[in-house]
This record gives structure tokens, C-alpha cells and sequence, in this order.
């Protein structure tokens, strides 16, 4: 990791996005003091957390693998953190059943986590972190062993209880949607590096460079030379698929297109264009007249749905 | 018979144009036993099951048996000869204080070289579990099971000239200018002698040195199994090292400990040869064995000798499962 500077404030929920490797775990990693930095700082409250070791930090973590441990009940696991802060063993219970209350488990603590699934675990692991009451609770990629219907679901949950508890969120996820749907702000992360730092819809609409454009919501990038020539300006722009729209051939300022590929989402219908050898990508309404590969169809965008940018490459 | 296995020939068309042509051979007999099991998968079970059935049921649990039934059966006396009535005599005289003496010295020394090898074998066993990959890891396996490859009697003898007076232990408490300390704990009752080779602390350290793989492999299995976020999450939960030890390592291991000591506690009840090589030359069980059924032909006797150890594993793997050793498999 390298030259990454980032500001994380209180009661937010903020999300650290990238694809695989691009060191948005390892950043999650140093703030719960599981790696060392070799340099660098970490503030957690104003406080130097370098040499801090994670036992030692007032944050805890929901693994990617819940690391529920498989030789305690629930109940235990929950209340792990408070029989080592050598918590009386009634309020530790008592604290523990309140945060299976929280998340809707009461009455399974005397389970085994092989005993639950997945969707179960991954509230236990939730409720194990949150009855310690951190400063900072840490997810590392904690949806992503569930199944679409219960992601959907859990996002709701998590986004409500980070609301109610009022606790700071840091969120590491590589699905953009889960990022820009859940959190205050996002850091997009590649290579090491972070990319941008924004709010969900200034990541989306108005991208600092390409990756960013293409990950975050695979925008079309228009390259330089094609601004050129029907533009005439430099740089490159994005363009999002849902903002190409189907129109007549007379209409002005319409550019003709061969139709490549046609998939049907459901919602809408994505089409895979080629436009004077540029392929883009549109995402149209369904109610269209019948669309077929290789077809020629003419299509135009507005001025205000392009955002140029400053091409900072990858 | 599969299908396309007849001795006609299949043609089909692939694309447009060409066209293939398979012939096959009709099926052997090979194929047809196959076939035949693959149509009775009970029958193929039994085929497996039956030689290991046959040599545990039949050949190792039958003498086990026999040798339980010889136990109560007595020998005569005067003749010499053993008597085939049912009695409890031969426990009688099994539990006189010389014979006792066998058994808690036994028992005594398992227990010991239990606990010796669980804690030696922890660190060497987690390293290798935790941290070695690759090359290294292959040196952890290579260097734990090499001294199996060598003959047992071989290694013994080795540690005879290791721990005589003249041997190179002794050597080295000499040039270290340390021979005091060595005296020192040789005076000591009990666990001292003459030189280390004659005393309880030799045979200890033998059998220690010759069971430790079968403690840390399995140790190694089970540690194996305990992935890192686990030990993270307890850190992230409060837990001082010491403490995710206590709480997390240690129950998820003891699987693996328990296997462990099953092997280094059973294996030295039973072992005749280190004890009478090295050692104190006063008797363990396996070696009072070996003197009732040859030379004294007090075959009960012997029996049962042999009828404690596994009484001792019973009783032992009870209390195993008792403190719930076994609930994290």
C-alpha cells in the first residue's frame, strides 16, 4: 500500500470499495492492528495506534469468514469479549441476549454456530462485535457468502442498526453496488492506492478517472480521440449506459451505432454497441420495438450526462 | 454393458459435412465385474469390509479375548501346569505390593512422558501448522518422521552411549565445567543413579525422544484445522495471547492432544525393551509380561498384566470424553 491518506469521521458509515487485491482489506487490517504499517500513521480517536496491538484498540471486526468459534455455544461467542474483560457472568449474559435481541436471535444462544446458517452466523458475528460496544466496528466483506435475496436484506439491516447505534461503520466490499447503496462515502481503492474519496453519487456521476468510470457501475469511457473528432476537445469523458437513448435518424446530433449484443436484465434490456469503432454499453427501457444483432440504430446523449476528466490512466 | 459397446459400429454426424465412425469391442471380463458392481454397490462394500473385518474381529479382538479368559484362570503351584476353572486368584496376586509396584511405576512413567511430549511437541507442531509453508514445511515433516525410518532398537542403543557415564552427555557437563549440576541431580532420589543411563530420568527421556512424533502429528492435524481469523477474532475481542490460548488454541487442539497422548501413553504402558535397556532395571509391565509367559510359563499371570493397560486407555479415554475433549471434532 502506498501514499494512502484517508479521513474517517465519527457516526459514519463509510465503505472502502476495490477489486481483489487492491489493498482495501489490508488498510481494514491496520486499523484493527491484525498488520503493522512499516510506515506511516494510524489516528484511532486522536490517538497513535501504530504499536497498538489489536487486543488493545477499541474497534472490533466482522470477519469475511465470521470466525465464530466452533468449540462455544452463541451465546458464548457473544459474550467472549466480556468474560475476557472479566465481565460478572450475569451481565455478560444479559448483555449478550440483549445483542441477539438486536439482531433478531434470541432464543438460539444455546446453539452451536455450526447449527446456524449462513445468514445466521453472520449476525452472531454482527452481534459479537456490536456487545462490546466499540468506537469503530470494522466489516470486512460481510456479505459476500450470502445469497442475493439475504444480501439485499442485511444491507437494509446494517444500514438501520449503524443509523440506531450511531457507531462509526468502515465497510470493505468489492460489489459497487453494496458500497454506494450503504455508505455516507466511499474510497475506491486500486492497487495499493486510493483513487477517490467521495459521496456514493459523486463517485458515480462524476469519476476522477477511468477505472474509477468503469468499476464503479462499468461506465462507457469515451477516449480522447473520439472527442476529438466529434467534439472536438481533449480528454476523455464517461458516460453512464443509462444515459444513451434510442432516436430517430433525422434527429440532430445523433450518431449511428450497430447493435452487437442484446441481454435482457429484466428491469431493462443492455445493448452492446459499436460506434464508429468505439464499443459502448446502453441500458434501455424494454419497451422498444424488436432489437436484433447487427442491426443499425442511431443513438444520441446529452451534454450534461458526459463527465470529463482528468486521465489519471488505469 | 455400456452403451455403444456391441460390436456394431455407430456412425453419427458432427457438423455438416463430416462423419465419424466408432466400433468398439464387446466387453470384457473386467468390464463386466465392474458393471456388476457398479449394479450392487453392497456387494462391493462387503468386498472391502471383509479382510479388515476378518483381522480386527477375528484375529485381533479374538486373541484379545483369550487373552482376557486366560486371565482368570489360575496356575498350580506345584505342577506348574495352569488350571482351567474360572477364579479370581491370578488378580489377587496380581495386586500383591511387588506386582503393584509394576503397575504404578508403568503409570506413572506413561502419565509423565505424556505431558513431557504434549508440551515439547506444542511449539514444534504449531509452528509448522501456523507458519511453515512450502520447502519448510516438507523439512517439518522430514525432520519429525526421520528418526522412524531407523531401527528402534538402533536409536536405543544410541541413547545408551549418550547418557552412559563415559558417553557424551557426561563429556559435555565435563568440558562446560557443569559436572556438579549433573551429580547434583543424579543425587537426587528416585528420578537419580549411578549415571543417567541407569536412572528413571533416562528411561524418560528415551521414551520421550521415541513417541514425540506420534504426539505431534496429530497435534499438527488439529492445529491445522484452526484457521488464523479465529485466533484474530479473540485478539479483536480483548484477548491477550495468553489468553486466546486459553480459550480458543488450547480446546481447539485438544482433539489433537488427546490423540496424541493416546499414542505416547498406550506405547509406553506396553514397551518392554527401552525400560530393560535403560533404565533402573527395576520391572515395568510390559517387561513383567514378557518374564510370566516365557521363562516362568505363568501364562494368567501375564494376562493379566496385559488386562491393566487397556483398562488404563478405557478409563482414560472415558475421562477424555468426560471433559469434553472431543467436542470440537
Amino acid at each position: 500500500m502506498d501514499n494512502v491518506d484517508l479521513q474517517i469521521n465519527e457516526g459514519e458509515f463509510f465503505a472502502m470499495l476495490g477489486p481483489s487485491g487492491s489493498g482495501k482489506t489490508t488498510c481494514l487490517r491496520l486499523i484493527a492492528g491484525f498488520e503493522k504499517p512499516s510506515n506511516g500513521e494510524i489516528m484511532i480517536f486522536g490517538e497513535s495506534a501504530g504499536e497498538v496491538p489489536p487486543y488493545c484498540r477499541n474497534v472490533n471486526t466482522v470477519f469475511q469468514d465470521y470466525a465464530l468459534f466452533p468449540h462455544l455455544s452463541v451465546m458464548d461467542n457473544v459474550a467472549y469479549g466480556l468474560m475476557i474483560k472479566k465481565v460478572a457472568k450475569p451481565e455478560r449474559l444479559h448483555a449478550a441476549d440483549e445483542a441477539l435481541d438486536m439482531v433478531r436471535l434470541s432464543g438460539y444462544g444455546d446453539r452451536k454456530p455450526s447449527q446456524l446458517s449462513g445468514g445466521q452466523r453472520q449476525r452472531v458475528a454482527l452481534a459479537r462485535a456490536l456487545v462490546n460496544k466499540p468506537k469503530v466496528l470494522l466489516l470486512d466483506e460481510p456479505l459476500g457468502a450470502l445469497d442475493l435475496k439475504l444480501r439485499e436484506e442485511m444491507q437494509e439491516e446494517l444500514k438501520d442498526l449503524q443509523r440506531s447505534l450511531g457507531i462509526t461503520f468502515v465497510f470493505v466490499t468489492h460489489d459497487q453496488g453494496e458500497a454506494l447503496s450503504m455508505a455516507d462515502r466511499v474510497a475506491v481503492f486500486n492497487e495499493g492506492r486510493i483513487m477517490q474519496v467521495g459521496t456514493p453519487h459523486d463517485i458515480y456521476y462524476r469519476p476522477v478517472s477511468r477505472f474509477i468510470a468503469d468499476f464503479v457501475g462499468s461506465s462507457n469511457v469515451l477516449p480522447d480521440g473520439f472527442l476529438k473528432k466529434h467534439m472536438s476537445r481533449n480528454g476523455s469523458a464517461s458516460l453512464r449506459p443509462e444515459a444513451i437513448k434510442l432516436v430517430a435518424a433525422s434527429d440532430e446530433g445523433s450518431h449511428e451505432a450497430t447493435i452487437l449484443s442484446v441481454s435482457f436484465l429484466g428491469s431493462a434490456t443492455r445493448l452492446g454497441l459499436s460506434l464508429d469503432g468505439l464499443k459502448l454499453s446502453a441500458l434501455v427501457d424494454n419497451i422498444q420495438p424488436a432489437l436484433a444483432i447487427g442491426q443499425n440504430i442511431h443513438v444520441s446523449w446529452s451534454q450534461e450526462d458526459l463527465h470529463f476528466m482528468e486521465d489519471r490512466g488505469v | 454393458m455400456c452403451l455403444g459397446r456391441k460390436k456394431t459400429s455407430i456412425s453419427w454426424r458432427i457438423g455438416v459435412s463430416e462423419t465419424a465412425t466408432v466400433t468398439t469391442q464387446d466387453s470384457g471380463f473386467a468390464v463386466r465385474i465392474s458393471d456388476t458392481l457398479w449394479r450392487k454397490p453392497k456387494l462391493l462394500l462387503v468386498l472391502l469390509l471383509a479382510p479388515p473385518v476378518l483381522w480386527l474381529g477375528v484375529v485381533y479382538l479374538g486373541s484379545l479375548f483369550a487373552l482376557l479368559a486366560q486371565s482368570f484362570f489360575s496356575i498350580d503351584e506345584y505342577s506348574g501346569l495352569i488350571k482351567y476353572e474360572l477364579t479370581l486368584k491370578t488378580y489377587r496376586e496380581l495386586l500383591i505390593p511387588a506386582n503393584l509396584d509394576i503397575l504404578v511405576r508403568t503409570t506413572t512413567m506413561a502419565i509423565v512422558v505424556t505431558l513431557a511430549a504434549a508440551i515439547v511437541a506444542f511449539p514444534i507442531a504449531y509452528y509448522a501448522a501456523r507458519y511453515a509453508r512450502g520447502k519448510w514445511k516438507a523439512v517439518f515433516y522430514l525432520g519429525v518422521m526421520l528418526p522412524l525410518w531407523s531401527s528402534y532398537l538402533v536409536k536405543i542403543y544410541a541413547w545408551k552411549l549418550i547418557l552412559a557415564k563415559e558417553g557424551i552427555l557426561n563429556w559435555l557437563f565435563d568440558t562446560l565445567h557443569l559436572s556438579w549440576a549433573l551429580e547434583a541431580f543424579l543425587s537426587i532420589p528416585l528420578i537419580g543413579g549411578n549415571s543417567l543411563s541407569v536412572s528413571y530420568t533416562g528411561t524418560f527421556l528415551v521414551f520421550l525422544y521415541v513417541w514425540l512424533p506420534f504426539m505431534v502429528l496429530p497435534m499438527q492435524a488439529a492445529l491445522e484445522r484452526v484457521p488464523a481469523s479465529y485466533l484474530e477474532a479473540s485478539a479483536d475481542l480483548g484477548a491477550t495471547p495468553a489468553q486466546t490460548f486459553r480459550n480458543v488454541l488450547f480446546p481447539l487442539a485438544l482433539p489433537g492432544i488427546v490423540a496424541g497422548s493416546i499414542f505416547t501413553f498406550s506405547l509406553t504402558l506396553g514397551d518392554y525393551i527401552i525400560p530393560q535397556i535403560i533404565g533402573s532395571s527395576r520391572l515395568f509391565i510390559g517387561q513383567a509380561v514378557y518374564a510370566h509367559q516365557g521363562t516362568a510359563g505363568n501364562i494368567p499371570l501375564a494376562a493379566a498384566f496385559t488386562v491393566v493397560p487397556v483398562i488404563v486407555m478405557a478409563f482414560y479415554l472415558w475421562m477424555a470424553k468426560r471433559q469434553g475433549a472431543f467436542d470440537a471434532l
